[in-house]
């Protein structure tokens, strides 16, 4: 094995648990591959329990390491960042078999991946409500808002901003969360104060899922109107700036202001 | 006037540092400790949000070193653009007085292993790293540092030795080395190679910091673990390399069981007495060159 390319391939697979093939390594030891085996497991083990506090609470630690060393044996990482790792969990859990009698651990997944990009998103520059003053009013509907980097709208069947909320850290105070109140949406946001998620009226849902995929205000109020007659928009936006989710505004194409 | 710590790629103060790790940061922000630099992990600080912003403040107050663990300069895939592109942003944001990654590698076509994994020590190896280590310096517009590895492995076939590689890698690319006390003696006792042998061969105007930490014992080898406090050995180690490259700023790090952070202080206040016994080593070899050549 005198090429690079046939050492580090054949290092590679001993690392994800192959044997040692003849003529690789000339000081070794089963225990010294072991080493190597399990340092790179363990490693993103401990990301991911880093990634999914809610997750480790609900199951314990016993049983959140056999999940997420299962993961790791069969998905090799995506990125040497370890906070990258663990973009498709929610799925892994999902479909392992010894989670199916917790049908809510998908979602509590997929909010604590979003609340972890959330934590890491790039900076941005914060809307400045201000510049409002500056749209004249027949133009207002025209705008479509961006949201900063670090927003995320997710819906779920599960009371996923209850389920946060009792597993916050110092917790004393919440009732015990009621699985059978049903879901709903919320958005996962970044604020001065940290990463959370709000819950979202199922009008408020509907204008942000409508602004975040680039309609314009007046088409996400329209969506917003569909499900409830008496929606209007004023409160959305003012939650929206108190939850710093909003990045800039521009005008729809083809409009000119 | 030290002379020996080329400020082309370290303007660490030549004292003891501290890695700051996240059961510490807390504190250190509130209280703003009397240490002379932190170093800290790159990728934690990546993109935004409150670690950026953290850091951003802290290196108001302190020097910082960025280290980081997941280029894998040593891999043959190509270098990873986006990990070097929010590098270069740290980089810019940050203005740390040092820079360093690590010999190792940690991915193939199949796929990434987030490990410090040693590379095989062949010309091949030695070229690609030149080849990646210029990218990054380029990227980054300054040189960066290169630290040794610990290993429980060798690849059988290998032309050259660790301590050898770096040294050239340094000529070849202008890049500067981190030395990693612990984890040379961790390699003298896994892969018998000799501690004063690999000190010989590195550069001394090359050597830009160096890395002290603890490790552990396992089945007929010692893991590099960093989770106890170093032993005696490694303070002897520490005190050859100040003896043949002079005082050199160091740091201690701690990744495991991560003590009260004024117990590292303690063990970084020894790190202290051992680079203030290395000036004075060193001034005292000076003034009797300096007789002599009366």
């Amino acid at each position: 094995m005198k090429t690079l390319a046939k050492q580090l391939d054949g290092f590679y697979r001993v690392a994800r648990g192959g044997e040692v093939p003849e003529g690789l390594l000339d000081v070794t030891s089963q225990a010294r591959v072991g080493a190597y085996q399990r340092n790179h497991l363990l490693n993103r083990v401990e990301a991911l329990k880093a990634s999914y506090p809610i997750l480790l609470q609900l199951v314990g630690e016993p049983f959140f390491e056999a999940m997420a060393a299962a993961y790791v044996k069969a998905t090799p990482a995506v990125s040497a960042n370890l906070h990258d790792d663990g973009a498709d969990f929610d799925r892994w859990v999902g479909q392992f078999p010894p989670a199916a009698h917790l049908p809510y651990l998908p979602d509590v997944a997929r909010l604590e991946w979003a609340l972890h990009r959330a934590y890491y998103a790039p900076d941005v520059s914060l809307f400045d409500p201000a510049r409002l003053a500056e749209v004249p009013p027949d133009a207002v509907g025209q705008l479509c808002f961006r949201f900063t980097p670090a927003t995320r709208l997710l819906t779920s069947a599960w009371p996923l901003f209850d389920i946060w909320a009792y597993h916050q850290p110092g917790q004393t105070e919440s009732p015990p969360v009621n699985l059978a109140q049903g879901g709903g949406a919320v958005l996962v946001c970044r604020t001065s104060d940290g990463c959370m998620p709000q819950v979202l009226t199922a009008s408020d849902a509907s204008a942000i899922e409508a602004m975040l995929a680039g309609a314009t205000f007046a088409e996400a109020v329209d969506a917003a109107v569909a499900l409830d007659d008496a929606f209007t928009p004023g409160p959305l936006l003012a939650r929206l700036l108190s939850w710093q989710a909003l990045h800039d505004i521009r005008l729809a194409e083809g409009v000119h202001s | 006037m030290d002379a020996r710590v080329n400020p082309a790629f370290s303007d660490l103060p030549c004292a003891a540092g501290i890695g700051l790790r996240s059961p510490h940061v807390k504190e250190v922000w509130q209280t703003r400790p009397d240490v002379a630099w932190w170093e800290v992990h790159s990728e934690n600080y990546f993109e935004g949000g409150t670690n950026l912003a953290v850091l951003t403040g802290l290196r108001q107050d302190y020097p910082i070193s960025l280290h980081g663990v997941g280029m894998g300069l040593g891999s043959l895939t190509p270098l990873d653009q986006t990990h070097l592109r929010q590098l270069t942003q740290l980089v810019r944001q940050i203005e740390p007085a040092v820079v360093s990654e690590h010999l190792c590698w940690n991915r193939t076509a199949e796929g990434y292993l987030p490990d410090l994994l040693p590379v095989p020590y062949t010309q091949e190896a030695l070229a690609l790293l030149c080849e990646r280590v210029d990218q990054v310096q380029t990227a980054l517009g300054r040189p960066i540092l290169i630290e040794n590895v610990s290993a429980y492995v060798r690849f059988a076939w290998h032309t050259m030795d660790e301590a050898g590689m770096l040294a050239e890698l340094s000529r070849r690319t202008g890049c500067g080395i981190l030395l990693d006390i612990n984890n040379v003696y961790v390699n003298a006792v896994n892969l018998g190679i000799s501690p004063g042998d690999f000190l010989a061969a590195l550069p001394a105007p090359a050597i830009g910091e160096i890395h002290i930490a603890g490790h552990s014992q396992a089945d007929g080898f010692l893991l590099d673990t960093h989770d106890a406090p170093v032993i005696e050995p490694v303070w002897q180690l520490l005190a050859e390399a100040y003896q043949r490259f002079g005082p050199v700023p160091t740091l201690l790090e701690r990744d495991g069981n991560i003590p009260a952070l004024a117990e590292l202080r303690q063990e970084a206040d020894r790190v202290e007495a051992a680079l203030q016994q290395a000036w004075l080593q060193q001034t005292r070899a000076q003034e009797a060159g300096h007789e002599d050549a009366r």
